[in-house]
C-alpha cells in the first residue's frame, strides 16, 4: 500500500474523476445515447478503477467495475439511457464518493449500497461473474496496471488496397473484421477522398483507405498476420504507437491541443493534411471540424469525440495545473501584503530623505515597486480558477432538487471559464446555492401553471459569469413568476421599516429582501421564497467584500446579480483627504479629477446637488455628510472632485486634497465598525495609520436607498 | 428497395443499377436490408457514394432492417450515420 501522503492524492484525484462523471452522466440524459459522452464516461470508470488510490478498497473496486460494465453495455446498445439508468448512476456515484472521503454522509450506507448492488445486479448479464478472474486478481496488487487489460498495445494501421483487389477474391471488410477481432477499434477513419462521384463509380474498383487505431493485448507480428496475403502487394503501414496514445489518452498534457492536433494524434487527419485545412480554414473563416466532415477526412463522430476530448482535457487542464495546500498560498498573498505596506513605509521614509539622496532613494524604490507589483500579478494568477467546476456542480443539485418538487427545470450555465480568486471560488459556492433553491423552489412555477400561463412548461435557471470593469459578476436568472412586490411592501409595513403610505422606489422593495430579519421561515412563502435566507447570501457575500442586486420583472422572472471583487487582497487606490481622514478610492473606478468653475455648480429640486462636468450635470457626493465627519471645505467651488463612475453613471465626489496614488492592501473590518455599504474594507497607510476604501458600487447603492443622507443640512 | 441474400462484386452492378434508379425518381429512398445477409466493400462503397449524392441532391437516403451483424460491417465501412 503507498504511503499515507501519497495515497491521499490518489483519492483527490478520484474525486475529481467523479465530479467529472458525475458531470457526465448529466450531459447523455440531455444527450442520450451520444457514443462521445458513453465512451468519456467508460474511460472515467475505466481509470478510476485503476486508481491506485482504489488499493485495499475492494468493495469500491467491485462496484466501480459493476457500473463500467453497466455503461459498457449503455454503448453496445443492449441497455437504453433512461431516467432510471441516470439515478442510479447518479445514487452510486454519491455512495462512492462518500466511502472515497470517509464521509457518513448516508446513514446505512452498506445497506444503501447493497441496495443499489442489486439493482445494478439485476439488469441482465450485469452480475458478478461477468468479470474476469484477473479483473478480481488486480485487487491483491497496488499497482495501477489497468486491470484487465493486460497492456494493451495501441497500433496505428493504414490500409489502402489495391484498386483491383475484388478480381483476387478478396474482400478488403473481411480482413478489416479479422483484425478487429484482434481487439478494438478506438479509431476507425474510412477515407473516401478517392471515392468518385456516385454516377462515376466503377463498381469493381476498389477506393476505399482505412485509417485505424487498433488497441489490442497481441503483438505486431500477430497484427501483421491478418494481412499475410495481401501484405506485400498492397500499400499497408503498422506502427505501433502505445506509447503516444497512452499519453493521449491518460492525457499527460501539459498545454491545451487545437482539436487540429488532436485528429493528428488520433490518427485520424495527417499532418500535411492539417496545414492545408488551417489554410481553408482561415480562407473561409469556418470551423475546421466542418470542412474536415465535407472533405470526408473524419465522420462528425469523429470530430464530437476529439471535441469531447478537447473539453476534457480543458478541464482537466484547469483543475490539475496546481496542486499546492492552498495554505501555503494564503500565506504567500499575506507576506506579499505586509511587503506592501512596508513599502509604501519606505516611500514616506524617502520624502523625509535630503533631495539628492532621496531620489536614489525613491528610484531604487520604484524598480521594486514594479517587481512587487509583477510578483503580485503571478500570485494572483495562480490563486485564479475558473468558475467552471463550481457551476457543474450545481447541475446535479438543480436536477434532484426540481425532480423532488416535481417540477421540470433546465439548468443554462454561460461563462464556465470566467476565473475568480480560489477564496472567493470557495465561499461563493453556499450562497449561490441558496439562490438558486431558491429559484427552483418558488421562483419557477409549477409545469401546470407556466403550461396555463402561455410559457415553456420546461423553466430555466440560467447560471452566467463574467468580468466587467475590474470585477466579476455572477447572475442567477431565472424565467419564473418574479418577485410579487405588493407583498414584499406589506411586509416592510408590518416590519415597520417603512409607513403605510411612503413612497418607496421598486429598487429599494426589492432590495428589502437582502436585508436582516427580513427572512424568516415565514416570509419564504410569503415572498415567493426571495426572503428566505438571502440575509446570509448578502452577508457572505459581503464578507467576499461583493454586493448583490436584485431586479425582477412580474411573471418574467427575477435576476440576482451577485459582484465580486477580482482579487480580494491588493488593489491600486488613489488616496484623498476629508479633513482629518484619508479615504482609499479604487483606481478603477475613478475617471478625472477635476475643480470646477463657479457656474458648474447647481442645486435641483429632487435631485440635490448637481456638478457640471463635461457638457453633463453630475450629481455631487459630500462624503463628509455620508460619514458625519469634518470637512475644511463646504464650498464645491473652492474644492476638488474625483469623478468616478459605477455601472455607466458617474458621480464628482468631493475631497479637500488629493494626496497621491499607492497600493493598498485590503482588509476587513467587522460591522460593528461600519456597516455602511459605501466602505468595502481598510488599510494600513505607510505611516501606520488606518484608512477606509470606498466602494463605489455601494456608495451609489446607498445614496439609492437613502436619497437624503447627502443633501444639505 | 429490398435486395436479397449478399451484395457483392459479383452482383453489383445490378444493386448499382437498381439503386441509381431509385435516386433519379424519388426523393425519398429506403433500403431495406432485412433479407441482406452480407455485403463486400464493392457494396458498401456503392452505398457511401450514394449518400453522398442524396446529400449533395437534398434527398433523403435510409437503410433500415439492418441485422446486428449486417451493423457490424456497415460500421467496419464508414457508413455509420453517413447515409441515413
Amino acid at each position: 500500500m503507498a504511503e499515507a501522503g501519497i495515497t491521499e492524492i490518489f483519492l483527490k484525484e478520484a474525486e475529481e474523476i467523479i465530479t467529472n462523471l458525475e458531470s457526465l452522466i448529466l450531459t447523455l440524459e440531455d444527450k442520450n445515447n451520444d457514443e462521445s459522452v458513453i465512451d468519456s464516461i467508460l474511460r472515467c470508470f475505466h481509470t478510476l478503477k485503476g486508481s491506485p488510490g482504489f488499493a485495499g478498497f475492494t468493495d469500491l473496486y467491485e462496484f466501480t467495475c459493476k457500473l463500467e460494465s453497466l455503461f459498457d453495455k449503455v454503448r453496445s446498445g443492449e441497455i437504453a439511457v433512461t431516467g432510471n439508468i441516470i439515478d442510479l448512476s447518479l445514487r452510486s456515484l454519491d455512495w462512492t464518493r462518500c466511502k472515497i472521503s470517509g464521509d457518513p454522509v448516508e446513514q446505512n450506507s452498506e445497506n444503501f449500497k447493497l441496495e443499489l448492488d442489486s439493482i445494478i445486479s439485476g439488469i441482465p448479464g450485469n452480475d458478478k461473474s461477468n468479470f474476469p478472474e484477473d479483473d478480481m486478481g488486480f485487487l491483491s496488487t497496488s499497482a495501477a496496471s489497468g486491470g484487465i487489460d493486460e497492456s494493451p498495445m495501441f497500433y496505428k494501421i493504414i490500409i489502402k488496397f489495391r484498386d483491383d483487389i475484388f478480381y483476387k477474391g478478396i474482400d478488403p471488410l473481411m480482413i478489416i473484421e479479422d483484425l478487429g477481432s484482434l481487439g478494438e477499434f478506438v479509431c476507425n477513419n474510412v477515407n473516401i477522398k478517392e471515392l468518385p462521384d456516385f454516377y462515376e463509380i466503377e463498381t469493381d474498383k476498389c477506393y476505399l483507405v482505412w485509417e485505424i487505431i487498433l488497441k489490442t493485448v497481441h503483438d505486431e507480428k500477430r497484427v501483421r498476420d491478418v494481412f499475410l496475403f495481401v501484405y506485400e502487394e498492397n500499400d499497408i503501414v503498422i506502427e505501433n504507437i502505445t506509447e503516444k496514445y497512452s499519453a493521449i489518452r491518460d492525457r499527460q498534457y501539459f498545454s491545451e491541443k487545437k482539436l487540429g492536433e488532436l485528429l493528428v494524434d488520433r490518427g485520424i487527419v495527417k499532418s500535411n493534411e492539417l496545414d492545408e485545412l488551417i489554410k481553408n480554414q482561415a480562407e473561409h473563416n469556418v470551423k475546421i471540424g466542418d470542412i474536415i466532415v465535407q472533405k470526408g477526412l473524419a465522420s462528425e463522430n469523429d470530430i464530437a469525440a476529439a471535441l469531447q476530448e478537447q473539453e476534457i482535457i480543458k478541464k482537466k487542464i484547469y483543475i490539475n495545473t496546481v496542486r499546492v495546500d492552498s495554505e501555503k498560498l494564503d500565506n504567500l498573498m499575506n507576506l506579499l501584503g505586509e511587503i506592501v505596506i512596508d513599502q509604501a513605509s519606505l516611500h514616506r521614509v524617502a520624502d523625509l530623505i535630503q533631495q539628492d539622496h532621496g531620489l536614489i532613494v525613491k528610484n531604487a524604490l520604484h524598480k521594486l515597486d514594479r517587481a512587487t507589483r509583477e510578483f503580485q500579478e503571478q500570485i494572483m494568477s495562480i490563486r485564479m480558477i475558473p468558475i467552471g467546476s463550481t457551476f457543474d456542480q450545481f447541475r446535479r443539485f438543480v436536477r434532484d432538487t426540481a425532480q423532488r418538487l416535481g417540477k421540470d427545470i433546465k439548468l443554462v450555465i454561460e461563462g464556465s471559464e470566467t476565473e475568480l480568486d480560489k477564496t472567493v471560488i470557495e465561499k461563493i459556492g453556499d450562497p449561490l446555492k441558496l439562490i438558486i433553491k431558491n429559484a427552483i423552489d418558488h421562483g419557477i412555477e409549477s409545469t401546470e401553471e407556466r403550461s396555463v400561463n402561455g410559457k415553456n412548461p420546461v423553466g430555466t435557471v440560467t447560471l452566467k459569469a463574467y468580468h466587467q470593469e475590474g470585477n466579476v459578476f455572477i447572475d442567477v436568472i431565472d424565467d419564473g413568476r418574479g418577485v410579487d412586490l405588493e407583498k414584499v411592501r406589506r411586509k416592510a409595513v408590518m416590519l415597520g421599516i417603512i409607513q403605510e403610505d411612503e413612497d418607496v422606489s421598486r429598487e429599494r422593495l426589492l432590495a428589502f429582501l437582502l436585508k436582516p430579519g427580513f427572512s424568516t421561515a415565514e416570509s419564504s412563502g410569503v415572498l415567493s421564497g426571495r426572503g428566505a435566507g438571502m440575509d446570509v447570501v448578502t452577508k457572505n457575500i459581503g464578507e467576499l467584500r461583493g454586493s448583490i442586486e436584485i431586479k425582477s420583472m412580474d411573471g418574467e422572472g427575477t435576476l440576482l446579480r451577485i459582484k465580486l471583487p477580482l482579487t480580494l487582497a491588493i488593489i491600486d487606490g488613489m488616496l484623498i483627504r476629508i479633513g482629518a481622514s484619508i479615504f482609499i478610492i479604487p483606481l478603477l473606478s475613478v475617471i478625472e479629477t477635476i475643480q470646477i468653475n463657479e457656474h458648474a455648480y447647481k442645486t435641483v429640486e429632487g435631485q440635490g446637488e448637481l456638478i457640471f462636468v463635461r457638457d453633463v450635470y453630475i450629481s455631487l457626493i459630500r462624503l463628509n455628510r455620508l460619514f458625519g465627519i469634518k470637512a475644511d471645505k463646504t464650498d464645491p467651488r473652492e474644492a476638488l472632485f474625483v469623478v468616478v463612475e459605477c455601472d455607466g453613471v458617474r458621480m464628482g465626489i468631493m475631497i479637500d486634497e488629493l494626496i497621491g496614488q499607492q497600493q493598498v492592501v485590503i482588509k476587513s473590518i467587522d460591522s460593528f465598525i461600519t456597516d455602511s455599504r459605501a466602505i468595502s474594507g481598510a488599510t494600513i497607510l505607510g505611516d501606520g495609520k488606518v484608512s477606509l476604501i470606498i466602494d463605489i458600487h455601494g456608495l451609489a447603492e446607498e445614496i439609492k436607498m437613502n436619497p437624503g443622507v447627502i443633501d444639505e443640512a | 428497395m429490398k435486395p436479397e441474400g449478399i451484395i457483392n462484386i459479383k452482383n453489383i452492378n445490378n444493386f448499382y443499377t437498381e439503386l441509381k434508379n431509385e435516386i433519379s425518381i424519388n426523393n425519398e429512398i429506403i433500403i431495406d436490408f432485412s433479407n441482406v445477409n452480407r455485403i463486400d466493400t464493392s457494396a458498401a462503397q456503392v452505398i457511401i457514394a450514394a449518400g453522398e449524392k442524396v446529400k449533395e441532391l437534398k434527398k433523403v437516403l435510409k437503410i433500415t432492417g439492418i441485422s446486428h451483424d449486417l451493423k457490424t460491417i456497415l460500421k467496419l465501412a464508414g457508413i455509420k450515420n453517413k447515409s441515413e
